[in-house]
């Protein structure tokens, strides 16, 4: 299963790249453990994004893939489609 | 140059600055979004202009700016005829005049997006909840934004449940985003009877940092409030609101996005999707303990002291 991970602001100049892609064979193709692939070969990005007793845990970043929120989906099933996985920086504002 | 603030406050977040040799004050991060980015103006110098035009009309800049996106729209697909195009800062002054002034179309624009697209039978393109324009956090990044928004009880309000800060710090599980918007419209129409800051819980990712400090100040007057009581006073207020809200004919059919927010991104194919945002309400409706239509239960209602 092919998997794009796009990068935005600063997580870009953080792992050098704006594309990274990885793949997933079978039982790997379960959202947490693609996540501890993600962390495991660009570890820039562990203080943003863990992933803990098969939970997946952020800090200061939004995860969206294939334009859902991550929320939506159950990280323990495994995937069945290639998958595209935005990851966005914090926004600020407010009034 | 300094700060500037509203009478008798202590916060000043207000900003006086010098551009371009004059002075003006700083643009708020819903004008740059609203009156700027989204209408395709993207230099600084013009959407302080723009704001500037704003300010002086009396104009309020998230429903300006929705309002000009929402009419250069309308002239694109050949719906309105209007001299407007993206990114027009003359045409954009001149629009804002117009409403102001409810001259010619401006008249029909100055009712808002919501009366403007019932004119031209156009609401598929138009971007409000509850008949109020949406401020720039597009929720099909934040998605609590999205609840947030269709649940608030003046629409499409990013002030009642600022999830954002929050939304991106915590595990991402639908139930605890649920949880999280409830706490906080709660928190807030409570920290709101104190007259107190968003701007100074809202940077907290801890939802109840900052409150706390609130609580004991309350209780050096004399006032007994831990922060659970604390938050049902809010809990309260929120369904009292929602009480009159039903009341004027607003229920589960009202709490709804906009279509633009379930169709995908041009630029990124991010969406919310009907199933998924009936997940969120159906969630928050049996957290809030409201019935299937959105009214809070008479049970709840005694719970709350509200009915006895």
């Amino acid at each position: 299963m092919k998997i794009t991970v796009k990068l935005y602001g600063f997580l870009r100049d953080l792992a050098g790249r704006e594309i990274l892609e990885l793949s997933c064979e079978h039982d790997e193709c379960v959202l947490y453990r693609i996540f501890e692939k993600i962390v495991q070969i660009y570890p820039e990005l562990k203080n943003y994004i863990n992933v803990v007793d098969k939970e997946i845990y952020v800090r200061g970043v939004n995860i969206i893939i294939n334009g859902r929120h991550i929320m939506f989906y159950d990280i323990n099933e495994i995937v069945k489609e290639d998958l595209l996985i935005d990851i966005l920086p914090p926004v600020s504002g407010g009034s | 140059m300094g700060r500037h603030t509203c009478p008798t406050c202590p916060v000043a977040c207000g900003v006086k600055l010098k551009e371009a040799g004059r002075e003006t004050a700083k643009i708020e991060y819903e004008t740059v979004a609203m009156t700027g980015s989204n209408v395709l103006v993207v230099d600084r110098p013009h959407v302080i202009e723009l704001d500037e035009v704003l300010n002086a009309l009396g104009l309020d800049t998230i429903s300006a700016g929705n309002v000009a996106a929402f009419a250069t729209e309308l002239v694109e697909r050949g719906i309105l005829d209007y001299p407007l195009k993206w990114g027009d800062v003359e045409g954009y002054k001149r629009f804002y005049h117009d409403i102001a002034y409810r001259k010619g179309v401006g008249d029909i624009f100055a009712e808002g997006v919501a009366k403007a697209a019932d004119h031209f039978n156009a609401h598929e393109y138009a971007v409000h909840i509850k008949g109020l324009e949406i401020p720039a956090y597009d929720p099909r990044g934040v998605v609590g934004m999205a609840l947030a928004y269709a649940t608030a009880d003046r629409g499409g309000d990013h002030l009642r449940a600022w999830t954002v800060v929050t939304e991106i710090s915590m595990r991402p599980s639908l139930e605890d985003l649920v949880k999280l918007v409830i706490h906080l419209q709660n928190r807030n129409a409570a920290l709101w009877t104190l007259v107190a800051c968003d701007n100074i819980v809202g940077g907290f990712a801890d939802p109840e940092a900052g409150t706390k400090l609130y609580v004991e100040m309350l209780n050096t007057l004399g006032y007994g409030y831990d922060y659970g009581r604390f938050i049902r006073l809010g809990e309260r207020i929120y369904n009292l609101t929602r009480l009159i809200n039903n009341l004027d004919g607003i229920y589960r059919d009202k709490d709804v996005l906009p279509p633009r927010f379930h169709e995908k991104r041009e630029d990124t194919g991010w969406r919310i999707a009907p199933e998924d945002f009936k997940k969120m309400l159906d969630l928050y409706y049996r957290y809030r303990s409201w019935d299937e239509r959105g009214a809070p239960t008479e049970r709840l209602l005694k719970d709350l002291g509200i009915l006895s």
